[in-house]
């Protein structure tokens, strides 16, 4: 029997958890040779865990201004009655 | 040596290492002021407990600690209403009654590569912002802090059926996301 579009996203994801059944697999293999649609989200979901990964390793410059480190500074100091 | 509880070593610790803490926390609350705030206790806690500090761990490693124990609770306490999360099937509007994507929804083929530039990891920011926050805390948990699901499931008392659901969520309305307001664009 085949399976649902969303059947098989759920599928997607549950193989990427590594707790898909033999059975389950092969629903899937099976939905996604015959649905675009489908391929594109698999293959696009690996795209995006992929990029979170490599967005954790990557240097932003996101900074604190001058400003925030000081007022950060004087507000624990103040709290804690120095 | 021993260290002082004292306004210059906090001032020191605050402008050697506060934006790399503040970046850390930022891609992990992908939410300026959390982030800012997480970093801000991450001082106080250092403060208070300075004379407990063991001097063997370098001064960044022992804030790195503190920080990633303040995460934890982040996660942990930022992840309320879970019933409330779970009733709402948010994969309903991307398929029809048969389970087949609506026609709004298709995805569409993504021809552009480039998903590796600080542009893009602002896209995937506000995306991963955008999701509720526990949808947006198991994702961090697992993809950034490289967290197993049995390790998520304790922290936030979730059972493992249950993340799964949330993190699928996470993940259809992400990839929505990121198909309008990047590959789109």
């Amino acid at each position: 029997m085949s399976i649902s579009c969303k059947k098989a996203t759920e599928l997607v994801s549950k193989r990427e958890e590594g707790n898909i059944t033999l059975k389950e697999r092969y629903q899937l293999l099976k939905h996604i040779s015959a649905c675009y649609l489908c391929k594109f989200f698999a293959t696009q979901n690996k795209q995006i865990t992929k990029s979170s990964k490599k967005y954790e390793a990557a240097v932003l410059e996101d900074n604190l201004s001058q400003a925030q480190k000081s007022k950060m500074i004087s507000s624990i100091l103040e709290s804690e009655g120095v | 040596m021993t260290l002082q509880k004292n306004q210059q070593n906090l001032s020191d610790w605050v402008n050697q290492y506060s934006d790399i803490l503040f970046r850390f926390a930022l891609k992990r609350t992908n939410n300026e002021e959390s982030a800012k705030d997480l970093v801000q206790e991450t001082y106080l806690a250092a403060w208070r407990n300075v004379e407990a500090y063991d001097k063997t761990i370098p001064v960044k490693a022992w804030l790195f600690a503190i920080l990633k124990n303040k995460l934890i609770d982040y996660y942990r306490k930022s992840s309320k209403n879970i019933t409330e999360e779970l009733l709402e099937d948010i994969t309903e509007k991307y398929f029809d009654a048969d389970g087949h994507w609506t026609k709004s929804a298709y995805p569409i083929e993504w021809k552009k590569a480039d998903m590796e530039s600080k542009e893009f990891y602002k896209i995937l920011q506000k995306g991963i912002n955008g999701l509720k926050q526990i949808q947006a805390n198991v994702f961090v948990m697992k993809y950034l802090d490289d967290m197993s699901s049995e390790k998520i499931c304790k922290i936030l008392n979730i059972t493992p059926a249950n993340y799964w659901i949330i993190m699928h969520r996470a993940k259809i309305q992400l990839r929505s996301y990121l198909e309008k307001n990047w590959i789109n664009q």
